[in-house]
Parts: C-alpha cells; structure tokens; sequence
C-alpha cells in the first residue's frame, strides 16, 4: 500500500503529515491553520500572543481563553507528576541563558548569560477558575510541550485512521501504516544527523525526542543549550545527550524524553529501575542504551 | 609291483587344499565383517544426510508467509535467524 505525506513550517519546525493511502489537501490545510491558531496564542516569540500577554502581566490576574487554560493544567499537572523536573515556570532562565528571540537570531551573535534573581517554579501558579495568576518578575514557557500538545489536539482534524502527524520530531502515528505492522519512524543520530540510532515501528503510539545539542547557542561562558534544569535554573549539565520515548500522548513523550535527560546517567538509571519507559538514550561520549521496553518497538 | 604311494606329494595336495579352504573361510569372515562395516557406515551418512535436509532448510531463505501448518515452526525460526534488508523510515523523530 501505499501513502502520502506533506509538510508547512510552523512553531519554528517542520510539520510533516503522512497518511495511508490517501492524504487529501483539505485535512492538511486545517492542521495547518490549527497549528497557526495555537502558535498564535501560545508563542512566547509574538507579543501579541495571549501567553506573552499573560507573561508580561505576571504578578495580576489574567483572564485566560479555554485554550490557554486547558494546556496550563496539563502543564502543571505532568510539573507536579516530574516532582518539578519538568517546570513551565522556566521563562526568565531561558532568557537568562540568552536565548531571547529565535534560534536562528540567537545563534547569530555571542550572548550573555545573566542569573534568574528571584526564580519561581510551577507551584507558585494559580488558577482559578478563568484566572491565571503567575509570580511577578516570572514567566512560562510552553515550548516543546505546546507542540507536542498540538500534535495532539489535531488528532481530531485527521481524516482516516491511518497516519502520522510528526512536529518536528514530537509525533504521533495511528493505525498500522501502509504496509500493516506500524509505521516506520527513524531515531535521529544527534552526532550524525544523517543516520539513526534506531528504527522503530509505531502503531497508536507517540514518539518524542529531547536533546542539548539541536539548539544550542554561544555565550560568554561558552556553549549553552534550551533544555532548562529548575533546580539550578540554567541550562542542564547532564552526560546525556539525546532521549528519545515512546508514550501514549506526544505532551506526555516530549516530558518524559526532557526530564529523562536531565536526570543524567545516574538519576536516569534509578528513575527506568521502578519506572518501565520505552527509551533510547545517548550519552555524550555517543553511547546508546535502548531500555527492554523499546526493544518490542525496534526493527534495526 | 604295486606302486607305492607317494607320500610327499599327497601331503602336499592336502596342504594345497588346506591352504584354499582356510583362505575362503578367512574370506568369508573378512567378506561379512565388510559387508557389516559397510551397511553401520551406510546408516550413518543416511542419518547425516537427514540432518542436512533440516539443517540446510533452515539457513537458506523462506518467507515467514509460508503456509502450511507443519511447516509454521520451522519458518518462525528462519524468520529470525534469516538477515532482512532494514527498512527505509517513513519519517523521522529528529531531537528538539
């Protein structure tokens, strides 16, 4: 059998839809708008988003839309289930960390790194019925986990019941691909873009990838890297380098791949002994490790 | 006069005969102890060659779709001990 795919930027990435056998120009063109319409509201790069809105009336109540309301407490629901390893609340330190504007104008120059002076983290967010209220002087960042909440939000504009809708490495596949037995996905080498450390088949499964060395920046103490650690609100210094999780939901794989990673090797390894995750792990000297619960997935 | 036997040649013709009929018995025994050797060999490259029918079956190729119900276990294990072309990505979780 055969299958069709199609891509449009949004979010800052690539979106590419792929459907068996057929993928009409309808459905793309809604996914499409539907990913604008969430960038819109939550991107932290527009000021006119309702999340930059929010962010710079930090210290007030803030009368949210449903949208904006239903993916903060999925946001602070999978905070409080990482014990805080994985934080919205992260805003100021990535700014701190000189990550200010895009990659692209970020990577453009040297940036200074300065010290988040008095951090906030998810617990002290409120909401209340319509109203958000965040500390002064904080902000959130959605980032990765609006994307991958995206990919999952526009399960329901999909036509069939065979495709897979991939946001820039954040996706989801439904149904059991062209040739039956699940779609085929690579796992991207971060050391060697070209290559994969592993191939998987997917079938009604997520499949996010975390990784400090995608975006990463210069700085005046050196190399710096988007993925936030909350206890020391700066960039992590974990070993590892890239994970990659396969999950029911893209929002629940993308926070498990980033908390995963900054974890390091050794909480990493006392997190997957009581938890059974479907992972692919690289540390920075390139090692792979592939957890017993991946290996159901792997075809190389 | 009556002749009189020749003793020396009659011992002779008995060694003669002696020596033959010695000889087919040891033939006889060399003969079957072979024929013995030869049917123990026989069952042996027979067995050898049954092993080879299983064993060669199951390092050459087979599709994993074969069908008969007899032959399903057999296949599952060519399946896997088979090397198959990787398959090529249909798309690709690249690192955010």
């Amino acid at each position: 059998m055969t299958y069709e795919t199609a891509t449009f930027q949004a979010m800052g990435t690539e979106i590419e839809l792929l459907a068996a056998p057929m993928l009409d120009a309808e459905t793309v063109e809604q996914i499409r708008l539907e990913f604008e319409h969430v960038e819109a509201r939550l991107s932290r790069f527009r000021p006119d988003s309702e999340l930059s809105r929010l962010n710079s009336r930090a210290g007030e109540a803030f009368a949210a839309s449903p949208m904006l309301l239903q993916v903060l407490r999925e946001a602070l629901y999978s905070a409080e289930e990482s014990d805080g390893l994985f934080d919205p609340v992260v805003l100021r330190a990535v700014e701190a960390a000189g990550y200010r504007e895009s990659i692209e104008q970020v990577r453009g120059s040297t940036q200074v790194q300065t010290l988040v002076r008095r951090p906030a983290t998810y617990r002290n967010v409120s909401l209340v019925g319509g109203m958000v209220r965040i500390p002064e002087g904080a902000g959130i960042d959605l980032g990765g986990f609006a994307k991958g909440w995206t990919v999952d939000r526009a399960v329901a504009l999909m036509d069939g019941d065979n495709w897979v809708i991939n946001a820039g490495g954040d996706l989801l596949a439904r149904g059991d691909g062209p040739d039956g037995g699940g779609w085929i996905v690579g796992i991207e080498d971060v050391f060697a873009p070209a290559n994969d450390v592993a191939v998987v088949r997917l079938e009604n499964a997520a499949l996010a990838t975390s990784s400090t060395m995608r975006r990463r920046w210069r700085t005046q103490d050196g190399a710096a890297h988007h993925l936030i650690d909350p206890r020391t609100q700066r960039p992590s210094e974990t070993d590892i380098v890239s994970v990659s999780v396969i999950a029911p939901t893209t929002a629940r794989a993308e926070v498990l791949a980033k908390t995963l990673l900054l974890r390091g090797s050794i909480g990493l390894t006392d997190y997957l002994s009581t938890n059974e995750v479907a992972t692919v792990v690289m540390n920075e000297r390139g090692v792979v490790t592939i957890t017993p619960a991946m290996e159901r997935y792997l075809v190389a | 006069m009556a002749k009189r036997p020749n003793r020396y040649l009659e011992a002779r013709m008995y060694m003669a005969g002696g020596s033959v009929g010695l000889l087919l018995i040891l033939w006889s025994v060399f003969a079957i102890k072979d024929r013995s050797f030869l049917s123990q060999n026989a069952s042996a490259t027979d067995g050898q060659v049954e092993a080879a029918a299983t064993a060669v079956p199951a390092a050459t190729a087979a599709p994993a779709s074969s069908s008969s119900s007899s032959r399903s276990s057999s296949t599952t294990a060519r399946a896997t001990t088979v090397p198959t072309a990787t398959p090529q990505p249909q798309t690709r979780s690249k690192a955010s």
